[in-house]
């Protein structure tokens, strides 16, 4: 049945006459994606007859439902709310709070001195800790990690390229007799190609060096950790810094080909390594358009793998993600108005049929969260659960004319933006001439411009605005004791003393001859590294040197 | 040229960050609104130290300066005010835009930042702040000819 | 002896251009970009001093190793004790974020410390190019 095609339903023309009388002047409506949505939706835009070549059954092809036979009747998605904070011992007491709170699992962020590859002592001590634990050495990783069965819980890290968080994550177990089989987790941030497109606070090598160290983290995982999921391909900061829904899907599907045909080249065995692929996506607040963005994201990876890699194994066709509310959403006039943002965001990402979710905490737009309003956040998960029970029914809403032809619209939309990459050479390629970097500036921009003539409405800012705010008791910023940091930067300045310097030497000196060195793996070097003792920094460092920086602010 | 704002040449702005910090889409997209409300502006790579933006400010001949700020960047910014000081650079406007918690706003204001935006600031009222503070600087008697 | 056209002040500002002051330099290039009333003066002022230096050019496409070259002569000119200055015609264009025709200044120029991203400004024209 064509969608022009007036569907013979007694009544409609009456409803649509009735609407417009009352509605003379009706604007059209656009969601995030530039798609048009229409008030009501019937049969006649989305045809039952399709069930079985559109949805399907979760669990297998076309996955459009959901990526397992139970989803989360099975297995609730998992709580992993992101912590990071302060000094070591500070992570350590608030990760085995929010444990007790409901956290399942760990997403570890270091502080903002780790991301440019610094350790304490080379940074400003009024930057240290606030935004992320301050972790230099495994001796760090052991505190944060204390009294933490790390062989039983999965530990999602975001440390970037080149995985110095992961390499003192193993050295840790090493320690404590846990062998590698046994760590669970993801490497968040391994998405090198959205940091240098979107993030640039996770950027830290030039991208032919990142694109080598990536591969060499997979092989090296795959070998000897290959319960570690070494590959997240990631949508969250192209969004966030402005992509429309559509836009990061199909920017992430493309770099998760890109990554796959990678692979490929080096001679991995690709349905091994797709199998470990996951994805990690923001979830914004136009609610629909994102339910429809992950049921279409889920379908079209499957085929993907299907068709273009010729792999039908479902476990490599499966869209595994993790989602996280949108930031970028979030107001700082009346904050707690966050909270239902988070909820509405937190319900779009569950109904999408995400494996794990970290909700927003409502004062994110203030400062780092307070514990107390990081309870909330995993209370909103906990009631959307157990109190309303979100969790009963898989894909609840499948079968819906607007969920489902809302669904198919984003697809087509996704798969031109892929064809359009594929046209360009590929992902890297894309990046490499800029057109992705236009495509998300372009976005941003016309988002701000419709913020700007009240087209796009945000409570509180451009509508509803209050004259007065109601005064919200001054939190105490969490921000740590100076006399932490002084004591931590001081314990740092004696670790440098009693370590075996000339094994961190030689450690490093490999390392360099590594970078230099196509046919041997630089994670190898970085586990080396950490395990003698190396700072974080001074790995980087190293790395940095032989492998180059780059630019990302300008493409000639 | 705005002649409200009192200017005898287009603005001219520095955007950047200093600190530790990123994320770069509020400065894009405010160095783009200011390109197209006609000023010039100088646009920088994050991370950025204080002494090389005070160095920046001063080979550009810039008269405002605006910094992007995020997690707690922004307590550096009174490390910047100094060396604008010392650098002869008092007569640079110097405007705040990002996260900055309440209790920390008057800091900068008392340290002689012009303005503080938050998230969600009007583009408008962030270009005629811009426009109005260019017009001090080029009218400071510093800069007289 | 007076110089025609120039304040007071603009008379210190040409003294210090001549002693070798950045700023002053910086202020002075302000008015000639922008092609103020003073604009001329100036000149006028500083070309005085001006006639010994020698002048290079260098030109080529875009990728050829201009900026590179004009690095290592920088270098070069500067060791020898030589004082060196650069006039840049930048007309590649580049892509950042979604500006388009956006000039992309390097570091190796001219005194900048680092590389830079201008938008805009009275010396934009329409095909991106600048001086």
């Amino acid at each position: 049945m064509s969608q022009n095609e007036q569907f013979a339903l007694p009544g409609f023309e009456d409803w649509e006459a009735a609407y417009n009388k009352q509605l003379p002047d009706g604007k059209t409506v656009r969601n995030r994606s530039g798609i048009e949505v229409k008030p009501m939706y019937t049969p006649a835009d989305w045809d039952a007859a399709e069930y079985g070549n559109k949805l399907g059954f979760p669990g297998t092809a076309p996955f459009t439902r959901g990526i397992y036979p139970t989803m989360h009747r099975g297995r609730t998605w998992s709580q992993r709310q992101l912590i990071g904070l302060g000094i070591p011992s500070d992570y350590n007491k608030r990760l085995h709070r929010m444990l007790k709170a409901g956290t399942t699992a760990i997403s570890m962020i270091p502080c903002n001195s780790i991301y440019r590859g610094l350790d304490a002592d080379q940074v400003d001590p009024v930057l240290l800790g606030t935004c992320g634990t301050i972790i230099n050495t495994v001796e760090d990783m052991e505190t944060c990690l204390d009294g933490i069965p790390i062989d039983e819980i999965s530990t999602a890290l975001n440390d970037p390229l080149p995985f110095t968080m992961l390499a003192q994550v193993l050295a840790v177990a090493e320690r404590r007799q846990i062998p590698w089989t046994k760590i669970t987790g993801t490497a968040n941030q391994s998405d090198y190609i959205s940091h240098f497109v979107a993030n640039h606070m996770f950027y830290r090598l030039a991208l032919p060096g990142s694109r080598r160290v990536l591969m060499d983290h997979i092989e090296f995982a795959r070998e000897k950790v290959p319960n570690w999921n070494p590959m997240s391909v990631v949508g969250q900061h192209m969004q966030q810094a402005g992509a429309t829904p559509a836009e990061a899907m199909a920017f992430t599907l493309s770099t998760a080909i890109q990554n796959a045909e990678d692979c490929l080249s080096r001679g991995m065995e690709l349905e091994d390594v797709l199998t470990r692929f996951t994805f990690f996506f923001d979830i914004s607040v136009s609610f629909f358009e994102e339910v429809a963005k992950f049921r279409a994201g889920r379908r079209i990876w499957a085929r993907i793998v299907r068709d273009r890699f010729g792999i039908s194994s479902a476990k490599a066709q499966r869209f595994k993600f993790h989602g996280q509310t949108s930031g970028v959403d979030l107001t700082r006039q009346q904050p707690l108005n966050n909270i239902a943002r988070v909820t509405a965001q937190a319900i779009a990402g569950i109904f999408g049929g995400l494996q794990s979710l970290h909700t927003d905490s409502f004062d994110e737009v203030l400062s780092t969260p307070t514990e107390d309003a990081a309870r909330i956040a995993i209370a909103t998960q906990n009631i959307l659960r157990e109190e309303a029970h979100l969790t009963d029914v898989i894909d609840p809403l499948g079968g819906s004319y607007y969920i489902e032809r809302l669904t198919d619209q984003m697809e087509e939309e996704i798969v031109a933006l892929i064809d359009k990459i594929d046209d360009l050479g590929g992902m890297y390629k894309a990046v490499e001439s800029g057109w992705v970097q236009g495509k998300i500036g372009a976005s941003a921009m016309a988002f701000q411009d419709r913020v700007t003539h009240g087209d796009e409405t945000i409570v509180g800012v451009n509508a509803y605005q209050v004259e007065s705010e109601v005064e919200l008791p001054v939190q105490p910023l969490d921000r740590p004791a100076p006399e932490d940091i002084e004591t931590f930067i001081e314990n740092l300045a004696d670790y440098k003393r009693r370590r075996d310097q000339s094994a961190v030497d030689r450690a490093l000196d490999d390392l360099a001859e590594i970078a230099n060195d196509n046919n041997r793996n630089t994670f190898e070097g970085v586990v080396n590294a950490a395990r003698a003792g190396a700072t974080q920094s001074e790995t980087i460092a190293v790395m940095r040197a032989e492998l180059g920086f780059g630019q990302p602010l300008v493409v000639a | 040229m705005n002649s409200e704002a009192n200017l005898t040449r287009p603005a001219k702005v520095l955007v950047t960050k200093i600190g530790l910090d990123g994320h770069d889409r509020g400065s894009r997209i405010v160095a783009a609104a200011l390109r197209d409300a006609g000023l010039e502006v100088v646009y920088t790579a994050p991370w950025q130290e204080i002494p090389t933006v005070a160095k920046l400010a001063m080979e550009e001949d810039v008269d405002v300066i605006g910094v992007s700020s995020l997690a707690t960047d922004h307590l550096l910014v009174p490390k910047l005010m100094k060396e604008l000081h010392n650098a002869g650079l008092d007569y640079v406007k110097v405007i705040v835009g990002g996260i900055v918690p309440d209790n920390e706003e008057q800091d900068l204001l008392d340290a002689g930042v012009a303005r503080v935006f938050h998230p969600g600031a009007d583009m408008a009222d962030i270009v005629g702040t811009v426009q109005s503070l260019a017009g001090e600087a080029q009218n400071d008697s510093a800069r007289q000819l | 002896m007076t110089t025609a056209g120039l304040s007071e002040a603009g008379q210190r500002l040409v003294e210090k251009i001549l002693e070798g002051q950045p700023a002053a330099l910086s202020r002075a290039i302000t008015e000639v970009e922008n092609e103020t009333g003073h604009a001329a003066a100036l000149l006028a002022a500083v070309q005085k001093a001006t006639g010994r230096a020698v002048t290079i050019g260098i030109t080529g496409p875009p990728g050829a190793g201009k900026s590179t070259l004009v690095n290592a002569l920088i270098g070069e000119y500067r060791q020898a004790g030589k004082t060196v200055g650069v006039i840049a015609v930048e007309r590649s264009l580049v892509t950042v974020f979604a500006w388009p025709n956006t000039r992309m200044i390097p570091a190796c120029l001219c005194a900048r410390s680092l590389p830079v991203v201008i938008l805009g400004g009275c010396h934009a024209q329409q095909d991106g190019s600048s001086t």
